[in-house]
């Protein structure tokens, strides 16, 4: 399994590469599954996750901070906030595995489980020769 | 069914799919010591600085893949390669390509794929020291994550013939594929370029070896691509650049329709097939194809006779650097190089007596000659712009030196006020006209958008401006500009007035503007016009004859429009009603849509929309005419296009990738009937609930018999009838982050990317509404589900149904928009609001109605009677003088 | 196995490990434990090193997470290699902490695995970026520095995942990848490590 982490709203890794380069360059080796975790929430990710949901053959995963952090330093969104979230990803048939980072607590990934419980998962549109 | 992807890919920052669409991959060839004596000097005297510009250049010039070889035996490969690669990691405008590692020293390699984070691809392994340490090899550059170029080469040495080239890339597939598990995608093979016209027999059939062993690769070994270098080819004209740009295009001609992929060139020194003289393409083509017996001899003789005149390399153009600084600042203002300006500005300043006389002197006559050349047709709007950023930048270098002199401001011909005017928001012409006025020493006031006319005639005043000039898109923005002339009249106020954007026109500016006013009020259709329309009003010499000589035209003009259109009959409106179209309802079974209500779009992903684009209205927006793609070739305008359509691309590419648009949608499908004219719109939920009513507008001009009078209500089952009929509504947006990022830009003065920006994305608005049209069509409703149609026959309007929008011919009741706001509400949902002239805001949006009847047909309402118009004001239930003022375009 | 299921239906993974550390409040002291008493430099926030000194507590968080419905825990390994150890001296510690870390939440999912054998849990040993990065210079002034090679990191990583799977991983989820170089140098890693036990 190989999880990045786009740093901010450019969309890009910290070393400066697309969702589509990231997956590109870590493609060579039969993964379990590719996704985004931390730095970001669950509704900044959304878009990343969709653009690399559309291009990976492989299962998709998605772990996401309880939202940005506050001016505290601590992470805010409530479970039932991330689960909500979490549920937008289930429902476009966005991922395969879900879970949480910086933040969250076993709070959060009950009401999670329960999203994820009723959803279908991602079947992705790209056939490979694997 | 998906076919399964097995295309190349590869990635620096940014991603590279080598697939069919791609055509061809260009590998810059100049960062590299054995082909570069350039290259190789910077790297040995440890100047890295000036090799990473080389790798700039080439990206520049449009390498996709960089080519990085530092096999010299004077240098360490190894660590220049490493140093060089952390260096351009570093640069995210080359870090954004893939690299391709060269070496024939495997260490070096290895070195070099430890510090890439990219896919990039190994040149080259091959068989040469046979299959165990081809094997290893391979397994290495897979762990690492790259791709590989296999050279036709085995333990007997290159493949020199085609069986052999055929035989080497055959055994060595089979190795990759079958022992190793290699991705048969991710193999290139490098089938060997060897010089043509060598003068040796056996030389001859080099080239087409090397093209036949291509299509046997292609054919035969499934997924894998085909690279070279290709300069080896024309090796004996050296010193010849004619011949050997031209050998090299014609080689990639031929060697890619035998399924060539990519190759190693040197972007910036590529002749365009086409325009390669025809005599030499032919010499040419019969060496490369081995079709004449004396070919070599033929194009010996002709490399001879065209040695003397030498073309213009890259190397001659630079040569413009070395002239004086005057024709180094008028180059770089004629041909919109900004790179060294400041650089030359400076110098001219430390020469001038004062900073402003730079501006006065050194970049005005650099401008007057872009003026000169603009205006005799020998320079386009995309080319002046990108020379108004130079200026721009040159100018504010140097704003601090005059600003810390105090010395007052730098004299312009001539001040203009330019505004986009009350509830309209589109300025992508007015900016054009701006910049191109810039350039030419006019002050430009740009009030923005949205500007009220008070505002308008108080800055007028309080700048003392010599011009006004007032833009607008929307068919309200016209009453505008008719009160705005009104006004000027009233307060005496006799500044010129110029009328611009895509409403206006010379018939409404003669009719229902000029006759207002009392000062000149001129009609300026396009940007290239401004210069010659200005310099005539503000010209002593000139100017009143010119003022006259519009105001007889436009007199003649006005006289003439009036007869032809009293000319005109109109039947009443209830004869028109008469006169619907009749649509056969008895027969006709509306399909139920699939999703009935409102539903959003959030965030639709803008790669989905590019191959919606229809280009040529984009080109239109800058002046040039013509259609896509036949502009790229036009003889005229042919070069300009290209190449504002080639920073198009670059642009959209990063629009796309990193977001810089957020692109929305509101749509809702609903069941409808008619009542005359107003089209009932039902809560999906409670059918006999009416949510709103729809008013449409009909044709009243007399027609030959037979003819109906249309109105958009003529494509819904009336109410009377029995057939519950469908009707849908949507708005979309692709204009949340234009202004972010067009300011940006201005803030660079940077106007051409600032423009650019907004007219790519008002063509993104419109690629999505044809999207999501399609959508309703095959999906949400689904009335069309088995349509297939290609974009051209997107654009084309070829599908079943219409899509028209409220302020277009069909229905230009600008007030309609309200109506489609309350039933989606719209702006609560995806934040587009409407400004007081009932513009959307952000101006990248589109709404509309569907209709999905097979005869539904879009047309032009054209002119109506007063009794149309009193009935609509009753059912719009606002009084005659509003409707008169809404509908007044379309008023007799 | 996890394949398979995948295709059934989604699963959850677990969520944070350190929200949760901080919770309970540790002192210097109770990070330390018994064994590291005497370490001459501060361990306070060196979060992977309970799996050792607090065992329990590890154990505790993964149980509550799985008894929360997630289908996979992480180990508490995402600092875990000789190249972030060496802040607090630990670098010779790596292969016990990722072992450790392992065995206690196999031990954890195991448990709850038969307690509810319809679902089945699972380990994925927590393969984090390291506190360098191999394609950027931290140095502005010197672009084409690196603090950290691909080999370096090579060594590390693979020191890591022989202790995560020799610990008793069911799977391997290198995370937080902000610099792709550094990822692909763990792929490369675990790839060359199953190659040799083959």
């Amino acid at each position: 399994m190989v999880s990045g982490t786009i740093t901010d709203k450019s969309g890009r890794t910290l070393s400066g590469q697309t969702v589509e380069a990231f997956a590109i360059s870590v493609s060579h080796i039969p993964l379990l599954s590719i996704g985004f975790n931390c730095a970001l929430g669950a509704s900044q990710l959304q878009p990343y996750i969709k653009r690399l949901s559309k291009r990976t053959a492989f299962n998709t995963s998605v772990h996401p901070n309880a939202g940005l952090p506050n001016a505290f330093g601590e992470y805010d969104q409530s479970p039932q906030e991330i689960a909500a979230l979490i549920d937008q990803f289930l429902d476009q048939n966005l991922v395969n595995i879900v879970g949480g980072c910086c933040g969250t607590t076993p709070d959060h990934i009950r009401l999670i489980a329960q999203a994820a419980a009723k959803a279908k998962p991602r079947i992705s549109q790209i056939k490979t020769h694997a | 069914m998906h076919k399964p992807i097995r295309f190349l890919t590869l990635s620096g920052q940014e991603s590279l799919l080598v697939s069919p669409q791609t055509n061809f991959v260009n590998i810059g060839e100049r960062t590299n010591v054995t082909g570069s004596r350039k290259f190789l000097r910077l790297i040995e005297t440890g100047d890295y600085e000036s090799a990473v510009e080389i790798a700039l250049e080439q990206v520049e010039g449009g390498a996709q893949i960089i080519d990085v070889n530092m096999d010299e035996g004077m240098i360490d490969g190894k660590a220049a390669m490493v140093k060089f690669l952390n260096l351009i990691g570093a640069e995210p405008d080359i870090a954004r390509v893939p690299v391709m590692i060269d070496s024939s020293k495997w260490e070096i390699i290895e070195a070099g794929l430890k510090v890439v984070q990219g896919k990039s691809v190994v040149n080259s392994i091959s068989l040469k020291e046979g299959e165990s340490i081809f094997i290893e090899q391979a397994r290495k550059v897979k762990l690492y994550g790259a791709a590989v170029t296999v050279m036709a080469f085995d333990e007997e040495g290159q493949a020199d013939n085609l069986e052999r080239r055929i035989q080497i890339c055959e055994r060595s597939y089979r190795i990759l594929v079958d022992q190793v598990n290699f991705p048969p995608e991710d193999i290139i093979f490098d089938p060997n370029i060897f010089p043509v016209a060598t003068g040796m027999e056996e030389h001859k059939t080099n080239a087409l070896d090397f093209f036949l062993a291509t299509k046997w690769i292609r054919e035969n070994l499934p997924y894998a691509n085909v690279s070279g270098g290709v300069s080896n080819v024309s090796f004996s004209f050296r010193g010849n650049n004619t011949v050997r740009e031209a050998m090299h295009s014609a080689f990639l001609y031929h060697a890619i329709q035998y399924g060539m992929t990519m190759g190693i060139v040197n972007p910036t020194l590529l002749e365009v097939y086409d325009q390669i003289p025809k005599s030499l393409v032919e010499k040419v083509e019969d060496v490369l194809l081995n079709r004449k017996e004396d070919a070599t001899e033929a194009l010996l003789n002709y490399a001879e006779r065209i040695k003397g005149d030498k073309k213009q390399t890259k190397e001659e153009e630079k040569a413009w650097r070395s002239e004086d600084l005057q024709s180094r600042i008028t180059h770089a203002l004629v041909r919109g190089i900004d790179r060294y300006i400041v650089e030359d500005v400076e110098e001219a300043r430390a020469a001038a007596d004062r900073p402003l006389h730079v501006i006065e002197n050194n970049l005005m006559q650099g401008m007057n000659v872009v003026g000169d050349l603009f205006g005799s047709g020998k320079m386009f709007l995309p080319q002046v712009v990108k020379s108004a950023r130079v200026m721009k930048k040159a100018v504010a270098y140097l704003q601090p030196f005059i600003e810390a002199e105090k010395s007052g401001v730098v004299e312009s011909s001539g001040k203009i006020l330019m505004a986009t005017v009350k509830g309209d928001v589109h300025d992508i012409g007015k900016n054009i006209v701006s910049v191109v006025l810039a350039c030419n020493n006019f002050e430009i006031v740009d009030l923005g958008v949205m500007v009220p006319p008070e505002v308008i005639l108080q800055k007028a005043q309080e700048e003392n401006v010599d011009i006004i000039g007032l833009s607008g898109l929307i068919t309200p923005s016209l009453d505008e500009m008719v009160y705005i002339a009104k006004e000027m009249n009233r307060i005496g106020l006799k500044t010129p007035l110029l009328i611009g954007g895509a409403t206006t026109s010379k018939a409404h500016t003669a009719v229902k503007i000029a006759p207002e006013g009392n000062a000149p009020i001129i009609h300026v259709n396009d940007a290239s016009r401004a210069v010659t329309v200005v310099n005539n009003l503000l010209s002593e010499d000139k100017n009143k004859i010119y003022t006259s000589e519009i105001a007889a035209e436009y007199r003649s003009f006005r006289e003439k429009f009036l007869d032809r259109t009293s000319n005109k009959k109109y039947v009443d409106i209830k004869t028109a009603r008469k006169r619907k179209y009749n649509i056969d309802w008895e027969g006709y079974k509306p399909v139920v849509p699939d999703l009935l209500g409102c539903k959003t779009i959030e965030d639709q992903d803008l790669e989905t929309l590019v191959p919606y684009i229809d280009w040529s209205p984009f080109f239109r927006s800058w002046d040039l005419h013509g259609k896509y793609p036949n502009i790229l070739n036009d003889e005229i305008v042919g070069k300009e296009a290209t190449s504002l359509f080639i920073d198009a691309q670059n642009m959209l590419r990063k629009i796309v990738d990193e977001k810089w648009l957020t692109a929305k949608a509101r749509f809702g499908l609903f069941p409808a009937n008619t009542e005359d004219d107003d089209i009932l719109i039902f809560d999906p939920n409670d059918l006999q609930k009416e949510s709103c009513r729809l008013i449409t507008l009909r044709q009243q001009l007399q027609k030959r018999t037979g003819q109906p009078n249309l109105a958009l209500a003529d494509f819904i089952a009336p109410l009377s009838n029995a057939v519950k009929d469908y009707m849908g509504t949507f708005c979309v947006t692709t204009g949340f982050g234009v202004e972010d990022v067009a300011t940006r830009f201005e803030k660079e003065n940077d106007d051409y990317n600032s423009i650019m920006v907004k007219a790519l994305a008002d063509r993104l608005a419109e690629a999505f509404a044809e999207y999501l049209h399609r959508e309703i069509r095959t999906n949400y409703w689904g009335y069309a589900p088995k349509e297939s149609l290609s974009n051209e026959e997107l654009i084309r309007e070829t599908y079943k149904g219409i899509r028209p929008a409220p302020g277009y011919p069909a229905c230009p009741d600008h007030l309609e928009k309200q109506t489609l706001w309350d039933l989606m509400e719209v702006e609560k949902h995806i934040g587009v609001s409407l400004t007081e002239s009932y513009a959307m805001w952000p101006a990248a949006s589109v709404s509309g109605y569907y209709f999905a009847h097979p005869e539904a047909k879009y047309f032009g309402l054209g002119k109506i009677k007063e009794d149309q118009l009193l009935d609509y004001s009753k059912r719009r239930k606002i009084p005659m003088e509003d409707a008169k003022k809404w509908l007044s375009p379309n008023l007799i | 196995m996890i394949e398979a299921l995948l295709k059934e239906r989604i699963l959850v993974l677990d969520g944070a490990m350190g929200t949760m550390i901080q919770r309970l409040e540790f002192s210097e002291q109770e990070f330390r434990g018994d064994r590291f008493k005497d370490h001459p430099c501060p361990l306070g926030g060196n979060n992977d090193l309970l799996s050792i000194t607090q065992a329990n507590a590890i154990k505790n968080i993964h149980e509550e997470y799985l008894l929360a419905g997630a289908d996979i825990v992480e180990t508490n390994t995402f600092s875990s290699t000789s190249i972030a150890m060496a802040d607090y001296q630990l670098e010779d510690l790596a292969y016990e902490l990722n072992y450790q870390s392992a065995k206690i939440a196999k031990e954890v999912a195991q448990k709850i695995t038969i307690e509810n054998p319809d679902k089945p849990r699972f380990v994925a040993g927590s393969i984090g970026p390291t506190n360098k990065t191999a394609s950027m210079s931290p140095d502005v002034n010197d672009p084409g520095f690196r603090a950290v090679s691909f080999d370096d990191l090579f060594e590390a990583y693979h020191e890591q995942v022989a202790g995560l799977v020799e610990g008793g991983v069911d799977l391997l989820l290198v995370e937080t990848v902000f610099d792709t170089l550094n990822a692909k140098a763990a792929l490369f890693a675990i790839q060359q490590y199953f190659e040799e036990k083959k």
